[in-house]
C-alpha cells in the first residue's frame, strides 16, 4: 500500500515539476468568464505574441462554461499566487469589483478586455476592446449606405443573449441610426446556441413580417438570417443583413452575398495590447489607457483575406 | 445491529481521500511555494466552501439511498428571489432571505414528495425539478444578474469577511460539516439515514418511517444548497441566473471522492468535505501549474476515479 502510494506521489511531483517553472521577466494572467469557445483563439495569440516579443509569460484562464463565480475564483486565485498583471474581461458589473480592487491594493496593476463595467465603480486602469456603441453605429450607417430603402420599410435588430451589456450597447448604437433614418424597428432574439431553432424562428419571422427590409445583428445571428432567407428561396438583397464577428457560418453567407458585411473586433489586439499595457505599466510605469480594438467592416471583397487570417488566428 | 457495525466502517472511508489531499498540496507546494501561503490557502478552502456545503447535504441523501440534482438550481433560485423581492419589491432583505430559505424548503419537500410518493427513481424526479427549478430562475430573471444587498448585517455575516481577511463562509462551511457530521454519527435520524439506505425493509420492519426519513432529508439538503447560494451571494453582491450549474455532479463527485457510496447506506462527511477541498485545490493549483484550464476536470475525474480505488482497497484489506 505504502509503496503504491509513494509511487503516487512521485508521478504527481514529476509531472508538475514537467508543467510548471519559468524564467521569464513577468508573468501576467487573463481571466475570461468563458473560456471554452472559439472567440478567444486570437485573444490568445495576440496575448502569446506580446508576451513572445517582450519575453513575459502569459497565463490564459476561465471555466470552460459560462461562470461568474468560477471567474472569480480564477481571479482571486492568480492573484494570491503571485501574478505581476491581470487582465480580465469583466463579465458582471458587480462580482468583479471586489477581487479586482483587492489586486490593485497588492500593487498587482489589472486592465479590462474584451468585456468592461464603466457604468458602476471599478478599478480597473483601463479597457481595451470595442465601443460598442460606436460599433452600433457603424454597423447602422454602413448597412444604410448607398442603399434605397422603401419609404415604409422596417428594421429588425437581433440579440442573441438578451441582457449582455455588450449585446445591449451594439443594439442601442444600430437603433440610433435606424432612429435617425426614420425607419421602425424591433429587437428579436435567435438562439446563438442552437443555429437550427434560430433559422427556423428567424424563417417565421421573415414570412410574418410583408414589410421587413433590414435584419441587423448585434452578434453573428445575421448569417442564420441568411440562412433562412435562403431556405425561404428568397434572393441576396432582397433583405438587408449585417452582423458581428468572423464565425465560419457568417464568412459564408458573406461569400453567397446574403449577408453584406461583418463588424470584427479584432480579437486580437485584445490580448496583444492588454499584454502590452500591463508590461509597459510594470516596466517604465506607464499609466495604462483605453484602447478602442476598433470596428473592422468586412464585406465580400475582403473576405477571403479575412477568413485566411482567421484560419492563422489573427482574426 | 447493522447500523452500528455500518458505522464502525465510516471512521476508515475518509482515509483514501486524506492521502490524496497530502499528495496533492506535497506536489503543488513543490511545484510553487506560494501554494501553502496562508493567503492561497484561505482561497482553496474558501473556493471548496460553497460546494463543499451543498455536498454536505447530498451526502446525507445518498446514505439515506437517494440523489438530488436539483442542488445546483435550487443554489441559484432562493438567492435570486431575494434579490427580486429586495431590489424591485423594497422587501427588508432579512425577510426576503427568509422567504428564500422557506422556498428551498418548499422545493426539497417537491423533491421528496415526487421521488416518495409518485414512486420515480430520485434521480429522475430530480432531473426534471432541476430543469424546471433552473428555467424559473431564468423567467424571473429575465438572463440578467441581479444585484443584492452587500452592505447589509445579514449579507457581511453570510458573505463577507472577518477583518477584511478571513473570509465567512470558511466559518459556515466548517459549522454545516460539524451539524452534519452530529446528525450522521451521533444522533438518532442519522441511525435512521443510514438504516433506510442499507436496508430500507430492514428499517421498515423495526419502525423506521422511511418516507418520512427521506423528505426530511431532501428538505434540509436543498435548505443547504440554498444556504450555499446565499454565501456566494452575498460574497459577490449579484445574483447571476446560471449560477450553480454543474455543481450537482461535483456534489456528487466530493461524496464519492469522500468514500460514500453510490448505494446508500455508507457515507463519511468529514470525507465529503475532504473532497470538496480537493476541488477547490485542483482549480487552485491549476492556475499556479500554468496547465490549460481545459485540463481542469480531466484531473479532477483521475482524482474521483484513483480516491475510489484506494477506498476500495482500504475496506478490502480491512475485512
Amino acid at each position: 500500500m505504502c509503496k503504491k502510494v509513494t509511487i503516487l506521489l512521485v508521478v504527481l511531483v514529476m509531472l508538475l515539476v514537467v508543467f510548471s517553472g519559468s524564467a521569464l521577466a513577468y508573468k501576467f494572467a487573463l481571466v475570461v468568464h468563458v473560456a471554452g469557445t472559439p472567440f478567444w483563439t486570437p485573444v490568445i495569440k495576440g496575448a502569446e505574441e506580446a508576451g513572445e516579443l517582450l519575453g513575459v509569460e502569459v497565463q490564459f484562464m476561465g471555466p470552460a462554461e459560462f461562470s461568474i463565480e468560477k471567474e472569480v475564483d480564477y481571479l482571486e486565485s492568480s492573484i494570491a499566487q503571485g501574478f505581476d498583471g491581470i487582465g480580465v474581461a469583466i463579465a458582471d458589473a458587480e462580482a468583479l469589483d471586489e477581487p479586482i480592487a483587492k489586486a490593485m491594493k497588492l500593487g498587482i496593476p489589472v486592465v479590462s478586455f474584451n468585456v468592461d463595467d464603466p457604468y458602476t465603480p471599478n478599478e480597473r486602469m483601463a479597457f481595451v476592446g470595442q465601443s460598442f456603441t460606436i460599433a452600433g453605429n457603424v454597423l447602422g450607417r454602413e448597412l444604410l449606405k448607398d442603399e434605397v430603402i422603401p419609404e415604409n420599410a422596417e428594421a429588425v435588430v437581433l440579440i442573441g443573449e438578451p441582457g449582455n451589456a455588450a449585446l445591449e450597447e451594439r443594439c442601442a448604437g444600430i437603433e440610433q441610426i435606424l432612429v435617425e433614418h426614420g425607419i421602425k424597428s424591433e429587437r428579436f432574439s435567435a438562439p446563438l446556441a442552437d443555429p437550427s431553432t434560430a433559422v427556423d424562428m428567424l424563417k417565421s419571422y421573415i414570412r410574418s413580417h410583408s414589410n421587413l427590409k433590414i435584419v441587423a445583428a448585434s452578434e453573428f445571428s445575421s448569417a442564420f438570417a441568411g440562412v433562412a432567407m435562403k431556405e425561404l428561396g428568397m434572393k441576396p438583397g432582397e433583405l438587408l443583413l449585417a452582423g458581428f464577428d468572423l464565425v465560419p457560418d457568417q464568412n459564408q453567407m458573406i461569400k453567397e452575398g446574403y449577408v453584406k458585411f461583418t463588424i470584427d473586433q479584432q480579437p486580437y489586439l485584445q490580448g496583444f495590447q492588454t499584454v502590452m499595457l500591463l508590461y509597459l505599466y510594470k516596466e517604465f510605469g506607464l499609466y495604462p489607457t483605453d484602447i478602442n480594438t476598433g470596428v473592422a467592416v468586412v464585406g465580400i471583397d475582403k473576405i477571403d483575406q479575412a477568413v485566411k487570417l482567421a484560419e492563422d488566428g489573427y482574426r | 445491529m447493522v447500523v452500528s457495525k455500518l458505522k464502525k466502517g465510516f471512521k476508515l472511508k475518509g482515509l483514501g481521500v486524506l492521502i490524496a489531499v497530502i499528495a496533492l498540496a506535497v506536489a503543488f507546494s513543490i511545484a510553487n511555494s506560494s501554494f501553502l501561503s496562508p493567503y492561497n490557502l484561505l482561497i482553496i478552502i474558501r473556493m471548496a466552501s460553497e460546494l463543499g456545503i451543498i455536498a454536505a447535504g447530498v451526502t446525507l441523501l445518498m446514505v439515506a439511498g437517494e440523489f438530488d440534482l436539483s442542488v445546483g438550481s435550487v443554489y441559484a433560485l432562493s438567492p435570486m428571489v431575494t434579490a427580486i423581492l429586495y431590489s424591485k419589491f423594497n422587501v427588508s432583505i432579512i425577510l426576503a432571505v427568509m422567504a428564500g430559505l422557506m422556498l428551498a424548503l418548499v422545493l426539497g419537500f417537491i423533491n421528496g414528495f415526487i421521488t416518495t410518493k409518485a414512486g420515480i427513481p430520485s434521480f429522475i424526479a430530480t432531473l426534471g425539478t432541476m430543469m424546471i427549478y433552473r428555467a424559473i430562475v431564468l423567467v424571473l430573471a429575465g438572463g440578467m444578474p441581479i444585484k443584492i444587498s452587500s452592505d447589509s448585517l445579514i449579507s457581511n455575516v453570510i458573505g463577507g469577511t472577518i477583518g477584511g481577511v478571513f473570509p465567512a463562509a470558511i466559518i459556515w462551511f466548517l459549522f454545516v460539516i460539524v451539524i452534519s457530521y452530529y446528525i450522521l454519527e451521533c444522533m438518532d435520524f442519522g441511525n435512521r439515514i443510514c438504516a433506510t439506505g442499507g436496508n430500507k425493509k430492514a428499517a421498515i420492519a423495526v419502525g423506521i418511517n422511511t418516507t418520512r426519513v427521506k423528505i426530511i432529508t431532501f428538505m434540509f439538503t436543498s435548505f443547504l444548497a440554498a444556504f450555499a447560494g446565499y454565501v456566494q451571494a452575498f460574497r459577490l453582491g449579484s445574483v447571476a441566473p446560471l449560477n450553480g450549474r454543474g455543481f450537482e455532479l461535483a456534489a456528487i463527485a466530493s461524496s464519492v471522492i469522500g468514500g460514500t457510496s453510490l448505494l446508500g447506506g455508507v457515507g463519511s462527511i468529514i470525507g465529503t468535505a475532504l473532497g470538496a477541498l480537493i476541488t477547490g485545490m485542483i482549480r487552485n493549483g491549476i492556475v499556479l501549474l500554468g496547465v490549460s484550464v481545459y485540463w481542469q476536470d480531466g484531473f479532477l475525474g483521475v482524482i474521483v476515479i484513483v480516491a475510489v480505488i484506494i477506498n476500495i482497497f482500504i475496506s478490502k484489506r480491512r475485512r
